[in-house]
């Protein structure tokens, strides 16, 4: 009897055996997944058990946190995908190391399919057999999790979701590394290869945001790499983003927080996609030109292996700048960067040689092979080094014009708001989300200011080592029109034109942005009776505290007093004369905002005094024991020294002297500026003389004899007697 | 039939088949022979469709191998080193050759497996040389394939695996009229077997032709002359390949039908006069020393 004859059951068992011989990793693969997916899913839920046991938790609590178990485990939050990866990479390798032994191409060329074929066989066994494996995990550990009463709807769209999601990036990865193999002749440059597909993105767009960094003056770092056509980092982020995003919805109860997800994080799984595509297209391409002979070679074709040989070197180069550069950082001149150039060019050079060295299957020989290829990675590296140097590309002086700016922002304010419900904290980026100025001209008149200042302070910074603070540090944002958003840091200047600042400080747009309680409505919603709402007001000395003052009351006072008097004026003349500190805890919400009390702000003092929780803005003398005066240059008269020359003193002279005479004690406090609370525009060195510090010793205060403030004289003011005193 | 038509194929710098065009006839068994480097596994494996030629082209039964499933259904190419699935038996593999060739016989191979003695259930990796290419030969001749491609496989067969192989290829060739195209260094491990033999050297064909007409066009014959007038009478008009004279002893060597040397012979009235039977060896020493190579320093070692 021929195999023409054989019947559909012994064809079914042919193809399981073959299966099982060449795919013998899915052995591996089933208990893995096993373990994480089933035995991974039952210890999550009983910590559940155990948690809502010790803790007291509610059912509703507990019900949420079985759910959120689940989807830990199976669901977006899952790290499974790693797995998935891992076996995508082992599948590939078991499946296609025949492209690099001559008997295996012997073995299945020769058999009557075309390389086509055996290709699309070898995916569609990897995908079938993952596809097979995952699922059936899946829904037993669903039914586990049924069992424990921890499944859903919602829960349920979610794995259902993510399983999706996880073949496509099994395929993805799976279409990587064959695409990695068959550009490869030999299993370490295969290997290689695969870790340079993976990694390559991430590396190239870290360096070039640590160059910005290093080099522009205005660069903001964000803390975002935007790592495209690499899967892992896609995961990375989304699994990241689905730890972050997923926090602050009710999203195990709720379908349309599985669409809110996807729909947030669509870029990185539509980017994982086309790179499979790709992938999977480029096989099929490269399978055609890819010969028998090519077996036993290191990367089989000439311009990728230049491709990649370039890379390589230019990031290895890059790598080379960006160490100097730490060694260097506090100071930096054109002798420093000649440095950095021979380090990058002999870094770019030596990594050259090591991979002409790897390609040619190790040969020490060849090592000098390949020399314009390094040549050219070295002259993409002056490139790189010339346009950042130079600025070629002009981001450190970057305008937008101003008709295609929609609003602008600074977005650094002083975050004086927590809202945590689980860990991340509501209002963190409150400025960034709701300041909208559209007085786009003068905003941009500022901005060139404080870029050039920048640019300035930066340039004398690395050239004497030495900061000097001329400015307000500010990032600002520009939201585009075509819906892009640009970031940069300015230094305002501290003489920068009031009347410009005003323009845009004293706006509703600004304050609106800046302040968080003009966003409070998720505060004002809660409603917690349960909670303990507390007011404390100090002036940085004494503090006094009330229960009786709810949030809205203190909210709608407050927002009166800076919508009427807040403005660049108000900061730069006066100091805040207090701070309330409000907080409300209870039901797994923590609440806190402080904000600062200027003297104009009528309504807010109007509420805490019915609510006897004022104090005066002057420090009583009779509450105060003694007073000890620092004077940090002892010997020198800092008010009246140029910048040069307060640079030079080095090693100064610290006096500290302490007065207990009543009226002593008291020119001192008539003098003295409190700058505890020192606001949003505030500058120490305009308001204070930097040269001396105070301390109010005192028995009588709340805070265990010393006031929490901090204390300097006016400008001026100092009183004779301590100038005596401390200067000799 | 198989057609190689100005065949050529390089590595890198190295030319490892130049210009070869050689014809197999269905039902024959062909030998490839040539030293290591000659360029014989390269041109099975193009005829196996696992090698694209640079140029030319190969044809089986008229249609072209290269990534052509529907020709290579009817060729078995049975590598130098084979290759088995991990952890296979001979069993396993007839299995999945099951799913490969459409007249693959199972139950057939592995009665052959009994016949040669080797235990089907046993794991092919504990198999030694010898046996694993038993195993190939037998997987080869139980796929049905109209072409059975072997590339050295004769090589650590001992002498009685070979007879039974042999044997084996006759039936084959005469139940079913399978073509077996075999590759060797050694022109004597191919004598008794071929039908027509290629000769290959640094990438070339020295010679192509059926071992019946090289021993029907050539003779080798062993006479004494009583004068030099005598021989030289003898041997006018022959086409005298080889002449070896020892004393008086001459073994000439002669391309032309016995009859006609026989005649001339009679002519040269020789004491002693006897037409010996050439063996495949001293065919192709005469032959390619004609055309100027000297196959004894890389065939016959």
């Amino acid at each position: 009897m021929t195999s023409g004859n054989l019947s559909l059951g012994d064809r079914i068992r042919n193809r399981k055996k073959y299966i099982n011989s060449t795919l013998w990793t899915s052995l591996i693969a089933l208990p893995l997944m096993a373990i994480y997916y089933i035995f991974g899913l039952i210890m999550t839920i009983t910590r559940t058990f155990n948690y809502a046991e010790v803790s007291g938790q509610s059912m509703n609590k507990f019900y949420n946190s079985k759910l959120d178990a689940v989807i830990v485990v199976m669901g977006f939050k899952q790290i499974g995908w790693l797995l998935a990866m891992f076996i995508a990479i082992m599948f590939a390798y078991q499946g296609f190391s025949y492209l690099f032994s001559q008997s295996k191409l012997d073995f299945y060329l020769s058999q009557p399919t075309t390389r086509y074929q055996r290709i699309r066989k070898n995916f569609a066994n990897a995908i079938g057999t993952f596809t097979l494996m995952y699922v059936a995990v899946e829904i037993i550990a669903l039914i586990v999790a049924a069992c424990f009463g921890a499944v859903n709807g919602p829960v349920l769209l979610n794995v259902l979701v993510e399983t999706i999601r996880t073949i496509i990036t099994f395929s993805v990865v799976y279409s990587v590394t064959v695409l990695a193999m068959f550009l490869s002749g030999n299993m370490p440059t295969a290997i290689l290869l695969t870790g340079f597909f993976a990694f390559i993105p991430a590396i190239i767009s870290w360096v070039l945001l640590e160059l910005k960094d290093m080099f522009f003056a205005t660069y903001v770092d964000r803390g975002e790499l935007n790592v495209y056509l690499s899967p892992l980092a896609d995961r990375v982020y989304n699994f990241i983003s689905a730890r972050e995003y997923l926090e602050g919805l009710n999203y195990n109860q709720n379908y349309n927080a599985v669409f809110d997800f996807i729909k947030t994080n669509w870029m990185h799984e539509l980017d994982t996609i086309i790179v499979g595509i790709v992938a999977f297209i480029l096989v099929f391409t490269v399978s055609k030109a890819r010969r028998v002979e090519h077996a036993g070679k290191s990367i089989i074709f000439r311009p990728f292996r230049w491709i990649v040989k370039i890379s390589i070197c230019v990031i290895s180069g890059i790598l080379a700048i960006l160490f100097m550069h730490t060694i260097y950082f506090s100071k930096q001149n054109i002798r420093t960067h000649i440095l950095i150039c021979i380090i990058m060019v002999i870094t770019a050079v030596i990594v050259g040689c090591v991979i002409e060295v790897l390609f040619d299957n190790n040969n020490i020989k060849s090592f000098n092979k390949g020399i314009a290829q390094t040549l050219m990675a070295v002259a993409i590296l002056f490139l790189i080094f010339m346009i950042h140097k130079g600025d070629l590309c002009g981001y450190d002086s970057y305008i937008p014009n101003p008709d295609s700016v929609e609003s602008c922002a600074f977005i650094d304010g002083p975050c004086t708001y927590s809202y945590y419900t689980h860990s991340d904290n509501y209002f963190e980026d409150y400025a960034e989300d709701n300041m909208y100025i559209t007085d786009v001209d003068s905003f941009i008149e500022i901005a060139k200011v404080g870029m050039a200042s920048m640019k300035q302070n930066s340039a004398i910074m690395k050239e004497s080592g030495i900061y000097q603070n001329t400015g307000w540090n500010k990032t600002i944002l520009y939201r585009l029109k075509n819906g892009k958003k640009i970031y940069r840091n300015i230094l305002i200047p501290y003489d920068v034109d009031p009347a410009l600042m005003d323009k845009i400080i004293s706006s509703d747009e600004y304050k609106t942005g800046e302040f968080e309680c003009f966003g409070d409505d998720v505060l004002r919603n809660l409603n917690n009776k349960d909670n303990v709402q507390t007011v404390d007001y100090s002036n940085g000395f004494e503090a006094v505290s009330t229960t009786t003052i709810s949030y809205g009351e203190l909210s709608d006072a407050y927002r009166k007093d800076v919508l009427e008097n807040y403005s660049y004026s108000l900061c730069t003349n006066e100091l805040p004369i207090g701070q309330i500190n409000f907080t409300s805890s209870g039901s797994g919400d923590y609440i806190n905002a402080q904000l600062d009390v200027y003297p104009e702000y009528k309504n807010t003092i109007a509420l805490l005094e019915k609510n006897n929780a004022m104090l005066p803005d002057k420090v009583d003398a009779s509450k105060v024991d003694s007073i000890t005066v620092y004077n940090f240059y002892s010997g020198l008269d800092f008010e009246n020294m140029t910048d040069d020359e307060k640079i030079s003193v080095t090693n100064p002279k610290q006096v500290m002297v302490k007065y207990t005479d009543k009226k002593q004690i008291q020119e001192i406090l008539d003098a003295m500026v409190n700058y505890s609370f020192p606001g949003e525009w505030f500058s120490r060195k305009y308001y204070t003389t930097p040269q001396y510090s105070i301390d109010i010793n005192s028995g009588k205060t709340m805070y265990g004899g010393y006031g929490n403030g901090f204390y300097s004289f006016k400008h001026g003011e100092v009183p004779d007697f301590v100038v005596k005193d401390t200067n000799q | 039939m198989i057609e190689l038509i100005d065949l050529e194929k390089s590595f890198d710098d190295i030319k490892a088949v130049n210009r070869v065009s050689l014809n197999v006839k269905d039902g024959e068994v062909f030998g490839l022979v040539g030293t290591n480097g000659a360029g014989k596994s390269t041109i099975l494996r193009t005829i196996a469709g696992v090698i694209k030629p640079d140029l030319g082209v190969v044809l089986v039964d008229n249609r072209p191998v290269y990534d052509n499933p529907d020709v290579k259904k009817d060729v078995f190419y049975i590598s130098d080193e084979q290759y088995f699935l991990p952890n296979s038996t001979p069993e396993e593999m007839a299995e999945y050759y099951e799913g490969i060739y459409e007249n693959f016989d199972k139950l057939r191979f592995l009665k052959m497996c009994q016949g040669f003695g080797l235990d089907a259930k046993r794991k092919i990796s504990t198999f030694s040389k010898g046996m694993k290419k038993q195993v190939s030969i037998l997987l080869g001749v139980c796929s049905g394939t109209k072409y059975l491609l072997c590339d050295e496989t004769f090589d650590g067969l001992d002498p009685v695996v070979r007879q039974g192989v042999k044997s084996l290829f006759a039936a084959e060739m005469a139940d079913r009229g399978m073509t077996p195209i075999i590759a060797s260094h050694n022109l004597r491990e191919l004598e008794d077997i071929c039908d027509h033999v290629g000769l290959l050297h640094l990438g070339g064909v020295i010679l192509s032709e059926d071992i019946a007409d090289m021993k029907v066009g050539m003779q080798k014959v062993q006479c004494v002359f009583e004068s030099e007038a005598d021989e030289n009478n003898a041997l006018e008009g022959l086409d005298v390949l080889v002449h070896d004279k020892r004393g008086r002893l001459h073994t000439i060597t002669i391309r032309g039908e016995r009859e006609d040397i026989e005649n001339a012979f009679k002519r040269g009235n020789p004491v002693f006069f006897e037409v010996l039977a050439l063996t495949l060896e001293e065919i192709f020493i005469s032959e390619t020393e004609v055309v100027g190579y000297d196959i004894r320093k890389f065939i016959l070692g």
